[in-house]
């Protein structure tokens, strides 16, 4: 009787080792299906969610909204300030341009896509295209105002994995507009720290963090964030500076990957 | 049979309804997990000498595995290790009160969590200490009072039944 149940229980634990080790080696074909006839619903509920959420945001932050009105009008007139200098300076550009012969080419190659799920691992999006579209593993993934938002990190035919850059295990160089060059490292939450900055440089609140091109993880001139915080301490030789992402999760409904640069 | 055809259609909306719907809801950095909470009720009212929360582990890691960055199989391993530690558990706490059910919680969802990330890190050969990190504090609380919320209700419903 005892062998007989010890074989059962060998028999069953064969078998789940054996299923798990198929499971692994289809894995993405698994993935693949499953997200192909969970789209539509996902893409449902992903709305819902959505609209849901800001609903009871507005609702929860109906006290801060007057002061944030205020700010953003304050923001708002130097930023046209500052609209009217870029327009000025596009127009030299394009002299020079013009000048020096050269083509007006588009920046990236861009493929739209439809966010439908958040990973239940926290740190990953779903998006509706995959290795049919022509994504692949490690392209970038940016919003319509050229946000990072992270990069493709499994392709399925007709999914794609996309991390985030706030998942802990994102790293990548970056730079200030004084043109120090830091690491960024992800953080889980929405928020990102900025490493390896010395003491003698100033950085201040606010300032934006952008892409380098160095070690080839992403394109130059990605916006990756703002500055939010800043501490020096003598413990390090280094500042501790938090940077805060510029998508919130709940409003992204379409990125674009972008397959070359 | 039915029972768990009934778990695979049940968590399969349980799982689209956590990844599209309730993601968009973080509190304070911290997601609910649905899956992971129903299996942690059901195991704790289910008698323990019974066995078949064990597939309907396997069943909702698969899910927790296909939804996720995870290798399809490790959610599968460490839920199953998971019900059997809180298994043994529930053989030694006899009673299902309020403390047990938290202590269980506990137990089960931050042993999960941790066990995934490891095993995920391991898989990927490139492991770290990086996992320590995953479980945040907030989702640990924002789990559990929804699952409080549900045990609750839980055991209104059991009690309901058994007068009637």
């Amino acid at each position: 009787m005892y062998s007989k149940t010890k074989k059962i229980k060998t028999a069953v634990l064969i078998f789940l080792i054996l299923l798990i080790i198929l499971l692994g080696l289809t894995g993405k074909q698994i993935k693949n299906s499953f997200f192909l006839y969970s789209f539509p619903i996902q893409k449902k509920f992903w709305s819902l969610g959505s609209n849901s959420s800001n609903f009871l945001n507005s609702i929860l932050k109906a006290r801060v909204l007057e002061q944030e009105n205020q700010e953003l009008r304050e923001e708002n007139a130097k930023l046209l300030q500052q609209v009217g200098i870029i327009h000025q300076l596009q127009e030299e550009n394009k002299i020079l341009r013009e000048a020096l012969g050269l083509d007006l080419q588009k920046e990236f190659q861009l493929k739209l896509a439809d966010v439908v799920s958040y990973s239940a691992s926290e740190s990953a999006i779903f998006i509706n295209k995959g290795s049919n579209e022509g994504i692949r593993e490690g392209m970038p993934v940016i919003d319509e105002k050229k946000v990072l938002i992270g990069k493709i990190q499994e392709v399925g035919d007709n999914f794609s994995q996309v991390i985030l850059i706030s998942d802990i295990s994102s790293s990548f160089p970056v730079e200030l507009n004084n043109g120090v060059v830091g690491i960024v490292k992800g953080k889980g939450k929405p928020e990102l720290s900025l490493e390896k900055i010395p003491h003698n440089i100033e950085v201040k609140e606010g300032d934006p963090v952008v892409t380098i091109s160095l070690g080839g993880i992403f394109p130059k001139g990605l916006l990756v964030g703002k500055v939010k915080e800043i501490k020096k301490t003598d413990v390090s030789p280094f500042q501790t500076i938090k940077v805060s992402v510029l998508f919130d999760i709940n409003q992204l409904k379409s990125v674009f990957v972008i397959t070359q640069y | 049979m039915k029972k768990f055809l009934f778990f695979v259609l049940f968590f399969y909306i349980l799982i689209l309804i956590q990844s599209s719907f309730l993601s968009h809801f973080c509190f304070g950095g911290g997601f609910l997990n649905l899956i992971l909470i129903a299996l942690i009720l059901l195991n704790f009212f289910e008698d323990p000498r019974k066995k078949s929360c064990f597939l309907v582990a396997a069943i909702g890691g698969f899910y927790l595995d296909v939804f996720s960055n995870f290798y399809i199989g490790s959610s599968i391993v460490v839920l199953i290790l998971m019900i059997f530690l809180a298994k043994k558990i529930l053989n030694l706490l006899h009673k299902r009160n309020i403390i047990n059910f938290v202590l269980v919680f506990l137990v089960v969802f931050v042993g999960y969590n941790f066990g995934v990330y490891f095993l995920n890190s391991l898989l990927v050969f490139s492991f770290s200490t990086l996992f320590l990190k995953r479980v945040g504090l907030w989702s640990v609380i924002c789990n559990l009072i929804f699952g409080l919320l549900v045990f609750f209700f839980f055991k209104y419903v059991l009690e309901k039944i058994r007068k009637t």
